[in-house]
């Protein structure tokens, strides 16, 4: 993935974090290490998918813990309790709005097509991510309450 | 009192009930807020009643935003709703479909209740409420 797309994405996620959820926000790039990425991944955590199609393909895994969603949901939707279904749509949202952001500030015209968002088992990421024949990018979103890890996979 | 009835479409129940909420903030809470979770739940709930505004996101399943909108300007009558559109994107090519389509306006999330105001008085006109809000005040100070 070229460091533009990166970059934006770190961008948009800082910004709706930030903007949506309330919460202040440190995004960097996470050198890719098979442990550091099992370690990080296999611990209990949702994942939310969703990809990028139109001038090759990006496909975006977001990893968060219970914890953090529950955290970030509640800052969201102003309630104190938060049930799980209810923070998993309010993921696919962030998702959603973090990946359209993204392609706002694609200045170079591509006509990209953003997916649905969808709440994958961590069974469902390996079989994708098994699939591809590059490594990942990996972005590090670390909050006050916890962190977000981005998985980014691009064929180009 | 003015109290629109507003149809608010969007996949994700907690987003439909943040805008609602940024709507009331910005100056329309004695509006009838009225949710539909696709374009097809939205088509079904404006051929029925009648509504001021319907406010749509784009990215949704089995009917979409802009497939709304066309949709909606195909008929007579329900081509008159103004429809506003809020979603995450801001290409220019994006957003011309949408006026194309016939969008009366289109918004960023995220947005600020001030931006959504600035929206509504645009395509509802002043809010009658905050008037006689306004008015009543007035009424004190003699």
């Amino acid at each position: 993935m070229n460091s533009v797309w990166k970059n934006l994405m770190m961008t948009s996620t800082s910004e709706i974090i930030e903007s949506m959820f309330f919460s202040a926000v440190v995004c960097e790039c996470l050198n890719y290490k098979a442990d550091i990425y099992n370690r990080m991944l296999l611990a209990e955590k949702e994942c939310c998918f969703v990809d990028i199609k139109g001038k090759g393909e990006i496909d975006i895994f977001v990893f968060a813990d219970i914890l953090s969603l529950s955290d970030l949901a509640s800052s969201f939707s102003g309630k104190n309790d938060v049930e799980d279904q209810e923070s998993r749509e309010i993921f696919k949202e962030m998702i959603n709005m973090i990946a359209g952001t993204a392609l706002s500030y694609d200045s170079e015209g591509n006509n990209f097509t953003l997916g649905l968002p969808k709440i994958i088992s961590y069974e469902g990421f390996k079989k994708m991510a098994s699939l591809k024949k590059k490594t990942p990018d990996i972005i590090q979103a670390k909050m006050l309450t916890g962190e977000l890890i981005l998985v980014l996979f691009s064929d180009n | 009192m003015a109290k629109f009835k507003i149809v608010v479409v969007d996949d994700s129940g907690p987003m439909r009930e943040v805008i609602i909420k940024i709507i009331k903030a910005a100056g329309y809470c004695d509006s009838e807020f009225i949710k539909a979770s696709n374009g097809r739940e939205a088509i079904d709930i404006i051929a029925s009643s009648w509504v001021d505004l319907l406010v749509t996101d784009y990215n949704m399943p089995d009917m979409n935003g802009l497939d709304l909108l066309l949709e909606i300007k195909k008929d007579e009558v329900l081509s008159t709703i103004p429809v506003l559109v809020i979603t995450t994107e801001k290409r220019p090519l994006f957003i011309q479909k949408f006026i194309e389509a016939g969008a009366s306006g289109y918004l960023q999330k995220p947005f600020k209740p001030e931006e959504i105001r600035e929206k509504l008085v645009e395509i509802l006109g002043e809010n009658k409420d905050e008037l006689s809000m306004e008015k009543s005040d007035d009424d004190l100070d003699f």
